[in-house]
């Protein structure tokens, strides 16, 4: 089947299919959540908190790190690589993993990959799925699927554990919970399991450890992400530190990997370069306490481990941004969150606002492709294009110029405002002529010192008051800048000037 | 079909696109100096939590694993690899102690070993490998329960010093010139860990609670 070229965002009004509508945002919501979350300052506190703690051990472990800079540019080409010979690599890795005794499904879109889990849970006659961290089960919506065909599916990273009992979707890639505080969390570990109510951290997580214990044990299948695939050998890369990963991996008998096609890279010494990148950008850990390197089900001299591993390799909207020149970089992507933690905006509504999975200055770029510019039109504009997010991407993807370039497209696309039009057209004019430009700024200084004046008039001004309504009004200097440096030129600055 | 569907978006998303080059693999780190690596190891890994032994030979191994099943409860359960240092250690540590148990986990009887695996106190295995740029441990699943260093709070891992490497790219480099066909590879940096409520850091969530490595000069009395 061709796949419909990403130039234009009009391809995709119903396409992205999902198994649920939870996570799939309706336009114009993303104002309102953000406008909610704004105003919310105990969430900024916790976000902060979080946020800058991470950015602060990020910068720690690079500072350490030797080469540091070669060593991005490095994880860079082997993504550039693998991205652009997905065509022979995706077989190839089809083909190894196969060998090794896996089992690989192609799945389309999202219903298709919930499809797939169904049918493999079905045949096994599986009631309880333990779940390892997977941004692709979010994305295509996998416990709401399970949920409707009766089968109970549990969340098992601690973090993504207590999103689920609060009934919410994840707001970080990497630290599901960010905007909940340990009180909440004991709130919640109270009403919903009947805990008492827990005064530390450390007993909210022994109180976890030891109901899920009893779920790993119990469970027939473990669903989990997948960080990297070599496609040389087959080998599936899985990174944590919690160890519920290795659970869902080693107890049930059957293990289902989620994988989307922009995880390969094309060798095994590729992954050691991965790996030295994506613990560092997401928590400051040199390592995480555990990676797994899957190639299949336990061979006869394994003691333990799953009899079957399934591989599911998910398109999902991604072939669209690989269709896409400038887009495809997003595709080097590694999930490690850095540019959420650097993001302004991020620290100030958080992921929830962004009505996704992917949140942030990445799921500003990839959601529209993903999901159709039409149903998230207002992401792009999530963004005050200050590079943060450019500077902390391990595979220096240009977050901001992808940013802009979904901005022009929407502008292409659809006609903004008249007054919108009008307004950069005279600035276009304006900022072109000396002349001009003086005569309206000092137009500016006058109708700045009258609203100064009578702040009553701000509410006639509707794309005045918009902007008003966060923000203070500069009030204008009464001399410009221009006339101080003439007035100045024949004293101070003359040899200069 | 769905194979199809997928493999043909992908290769008209690539129709014309150019495939940069592959960097080249640097060239795998050779271990020389055992005790640079030695102490570059104990130095990261205690940083994340390990409790480094390192002790001269068998003998005094087997007293660190003593202290180590005195500190957990009385009538400690044992469970232990069957590759020869885990066994011999573990057995003669394991018979120091009034009333602890050993099980030897060899066999494939998934009820057996998921059983008493489960109920164990203790862990203790060999490493295949240890990276000492970043304090790993590397641990092959060939004949050895993944479960061991994963179910029981404790792990306890013996290895000598000529399993270290000095990092990850050589240890696993070497790993694929031996021919490993493992189905799962597993490396361990440090106890199990999370910092999902308000980025406070709690050590033994799903995995062992503490991690400690045995590093023996020689594995010979």
């Amino acid at each position: 089947m061709p796949t419909t070229r990403a130039s234009g965002w009009r391809a995709s009004p119903a396409s992205p299919s999902r198994c649920t509508d939870v996570a799939a945002p309706a336009p114009g919501e993303f104002r309102a959540r953000a406008a909610a979350a704004a105003a919310d300052v105990a969430l900024h506190r916790k976000l902060d908190t979080a946020s800058l703690r991470f950015l602060d051990k990020r910068a720690q472990v690079f500072a350490a790190l030797s080469d540091a800079d070669a060593r991005r540019d490095r994880a860079r080409a082997v993504k550039a690589h693998a991205i652009a010979s997905l065509d022979t690599l995706l077989p190839e890795l089809e083909q190894r993993f196969t060998a090794n005794g896996g089992v690989v499904h192609w799945a389309h879109d999202a219903s298709a990959a919930c499809a797939i889990v169904l049918d493999i849970a079905a045949r096994a006659g599986v009631r309880l799925v333990v779940k390892g961290k997977s941004m692709v089960s979010e994305e295509i919506g996998l416990n709401a699927a399970l949920g409707a065909a009766g089968i109970e599916a549990v969340e098992t990273d601690l973090g993504e554990f207590i999103v689920q009992l609060a009934g919410e979707p994840p707001s970080h890639i990497i630290t599901p919970a960010i905007h909940l505080s340990q009180e909440d969390v004991a709130e919640l570990f109270a009403t919903r399991l009947g805990e008492p109510r827990h005064a530390t951290a450390e007993a909210l997580t022994a109180a976890a450890r030891r109901i899920l214990r009893a779920k790993f044990r119990a469970a027939g299948m473990g669903v989990t992400g997948v960080n990297f695939a070599s496609a040389e050998s087959g080998t599936l890369v899985v990174v944590e530190n919690e160890g519920n990963g290795r659970m869902a991996m080693t107890l049930p008998r059957i293990h289902v990997a989620l994988m989307g096609i922009e995880k390969l890279v094309a060798r095994d010494e590729d992954l050691a370069a991965m790996l030295e990148l994506l613990p560092r950008s997401a928590t400051g850990q040199s390592l995480t306490s555990y990676v797994s390197l899957i190639t299949g089900p336990r061979r006869t001299a394994e003691p333990d481990g799953p009899d079957e591993v399934h591989l599911v390799i998910l398109d999902n909207g991604r072939t669209r941004l690989l269709a896409d020149p400038v887009m495809r970089e997003a595709l080097y992507c590694l999930r490690c969150g850095a540019c959420l933690n650097a993001c302004p905006v991020y620290r100030r509504i958080g992921g929830h606002a962004y009505g996704y999975a992917y949140s942030g200055p990445i799921g500003a770029v990839i959601a529209p492709a993903l999901l159709g510019i039409e149903r998230v039109a207002d992401l792009p504009y999530a963004s005050t294009l200050c590079g943060a997010c450019r500077d902390v991407c391990p595979v220096r993807i240009d977050i901001p110029r992808l940013l802009l370039e979904w901005r022009a497209r929407i502008a292409a696309a659809v006609p903004r405002p008249w007054g919108e039009r009008l307004l950069v057209r005279s600035w276009r004019r304006i900022a072109a002529s000396p002349a001009l430009y003086h005569a309206a700024a000092a137009a500016a200084r006058v109708a700045g010192a009258i609203i100064a004046r009578v702040p009553a008039l701000v509410p006639l001004l509707p794309p005045l008051a918009a902007w008003r309504r966060a923000r203070e009004l500069p009030t204008f200097a009464a001399r410009s800048f221009h006339r101080r440096w003439r007035e100045r030129r024949g004293t101070r600055f003359s040899d200069g000037a | 079909m769905a194979r199809e569907a997928v493999l043909d978006g992908v290769r008209s998303a690539l129709a014309g696109a150019v495939i940069p080059p592959l960097p080249r693999v640097t060239a795998a780190t050779v271990a020389t100096d055992r005790e640079l690596l030695g102490a570059r190891f104990t130095r990261e890994a205690r940083a994340v939590g390990t409790v480094v032994h390192e002790v001269a030979g068998p003998s005094a191994a087997i007293e660190v694993v003593v202290g180590i099943l005195r500190a957990l409860p009385a009538a400690p359960r044992a469970v232990a690899w069957p590759t020869p240092l885990a066994r011999t250690i573990a057995t003669a540590a394991v018979a120091a102690i009034p009333h602890a148990t050993l099980r030897i986990v060899d066999g494939t009887n998934d009820a057996e070993v998921s059983a008493d695996v489960a109920a164990a106190d203790v862990g203790l295995t060999t490493a295949d490998y240890l990276v000492a740029e970043s304090g790993t441990l590397v641990l092959r699943a060939d004949g050895r329960a993944r479960s061991v260093s994963l179910l029981p709070p404790v792990h306890v891992a013996i290895v000598t010093r000529d399993r270290l490497w000095a990092d990850l790219g050589a240890a696993l480099a070497d790993l694929r010139a031996a021919g490993a066909r493992d189905s799962c590879v597993t490396l361990v940096t440090g106890p199990s860990r999370t910092a999902d409520i308000e980025k406070k850091l709690v050590v033994g969530v799903h995995g062992p609670c503490a991690l400690h490595v045995v590093l023996l000069e020689r594995g010979e009395a």
